[in-house]
C-alpha cells in the first residue's frame, strides 16, 4: 500500500493506493499519525486507487474512527468502490463512516 | 515425476527436494521465493510447489491428480500476493469455481495473514487492540520478517478438489491457538479475519492445535 498526502483548502487529503493488507501493518502507526495530524479541519481519505483490502487493512480504519471520535476530527472516506467497497460494507464499516 | 526448477535453484537442490517429497507422478516445481515477484508462473501447471527459502523439506506428500500443494517461506507470504496467485491457479484447474473466486481469494488472504502474523511470526494480537501499542506491533512484525529464524518458517497451502467441492488448507508452524476465541465486533481491530472466512465457506475446521485451517467451498449450482 502507498499513501500520498494532498492537502487542500482547509482539509487534509490522504490518498491510499494499491493493496491494504496485513503486510502493511508495520506502517499503520505512521499512516494513522499522518491522517490524524492533517489538522482540525478534518481529513478526506481517498480510496480511489485502492484495489483490495483484507481484515487487517480494515483495522486501520478502526483506529482512524477511534481517533476521530476522541479528537473530534471530521473524517470522510471518498471514492470507495468495487471490491474495497464490498468488503468494507460486508464488515459493517459503512456504520462507522459514510462511504462516499 | 516431472521436475521443474526455477531461476537460482541448482539441480542438486531441486533433486533433493523432489526426493524428499516422494512425489511419484506429480509435477514438481522448486523455486526460490527471494527471486520471484509473483507466483503466477511458479504455480502454472505444477502439483507440488516448494520454496527453498523456507526451512525443512515437507517430507513425503501424497498429492492426487486433482491437488495443488504450495510450501512457501513466511517472508515471501508477506511480500507476494499469494492468495491471488493461488486462487487464480485453482480457478484454472477447477473451472467449476468461477463464481466463487472472490470468496476463495478473500478466505485464502485471511488464512494466510493469520498464518503469517499470529502463526509463524508469533505476534501477539492483543498489541493491535490499542493505538498506543500499534507502533510496537508494527516494529516487532518488521523485525521478525527480517529475522531468518521467523522469516524462513514455512506456510503450507494444500488444495484438493472434486467435481463440485474444493478444500483448501493453510498450515503454519506456530504455537497454535484456540479457534473458539472469535471476536465478531467489527470495531475490534482483530478477529474479523476468521469471521470473514466463516461467512464465505461451506465448512471450516481447525486442526493441529489451531495451526491448520481447512476451508471447503462448494461450486455454484449450475444455472
Amino acid at each position: 500500500m502507498e499513501y500520498h498526502v494532498k492537502d487542500g483548502a482547509g482539509r487534509g487529503n490522504v490518498a491510499l493506493s494499491g493493496r491494504l493488507t496485513f503486510s502493511d501493518a508495520p506502517q499503520f502507526s505512521k499512516v494513522l499519525d499522518v491522517i490524524v495530524k492533517r489538522g482540525a479541519a478534518g481529513c478526506d481519505i481517498d480510496l480511489a486507487g485502492l484495489d483490495f483490502i483484507d481484515s487487517t487493512g480494515m483495522s486501520l480504519f478502526v483506529y482512524v474512527y477511534d481517533a476521530a471520535k476522541s479528537e473530534a476530527l471530521d473524517i470522510r472516506m471518498l471514492n470507495v468502490k468495487g471490491a474495497v467497497r464490498e468488503a468494507l460494507c460486508r464488515a459493517g464499516f459503512d456504520t462507522l463512516f459514510p462511504l462516499g | 515425476m516431472s521436475l521443474l526448477r526455477r531461476r537460482n535453484v541448482d539441480e542438486a537442490t531441486a533433486a533433493a527436494v523432489a526426493a524428499e517429497l516422494g512425489a511419484g507422478a506429480a509435477k514438481v516445481t522448486v523455486f526460490d521465493s527471494r527471486c520471484e515477484d509473483s507466483l503466477d508462473e511458479v504455480l502454472s501447471g505444477a502439483t507440488l510447489v516448494v520454496d527453498i527459502a523456507c526451512d525443512g523439506f515437507p517430507g513425503p506428500v501424497a498429492a492426487g491428480r486433482r491437488a495443488l500443494v504450495l510450501r512457501i517461506a513466511t517472508t515471501a507470504a508477506a511480500r507476494l500476493d499469494v492468495a491471488e496467485s493461488v486462487a487464480a491457479a485453482l480457478l484454472a484447474r477447477w473451472p467449476s469455481a468461477a463464481g466463487r473466486r472472490g470468496d476463495i481469494h478473500t478466505a485464502l488472504q485471511e488464512a494466510i495473514g493469520n498464518a503469517v502474523m499470529h502463526g509463524n511470526l508469533a505476534l501477539d494480537g492483543t498489541m493491535r487492540r490499542l493505538r498506543e501499542s500499534l507502533p510496537v506491533f508494527g516494529a516487532t512484525m518488521a523485525e521478525r520478517l527480517a529475522d531468518p529464524v521467523y522469516g524462513r518458517r514455512p506456510i503450507t497451502i494444500t488444495a484438493e478438489w472434486a467435481k463440485r467441492r474444493l478444500r483448501v488448507s493453510v498450515e503454519d508452524v506456530g504455537s497454535g491457538f484456540d479457534p473458539a476465541f472469535r471476536p465478531l465486533d467489527c470495531r475490534c481491530p482483530q478477529g474479523n479475519g476468521i469471521a470473514d472466512i466463516l461467512g464465505r465457506c461451506q465448512e471450516v475446521t481447525f486442526s493441529a492445535g489451531g495451526r491448520c485451517i481447512s476451508m471447503v467451498f462448494a461450486a455454484p449450482s449450475p444455472t
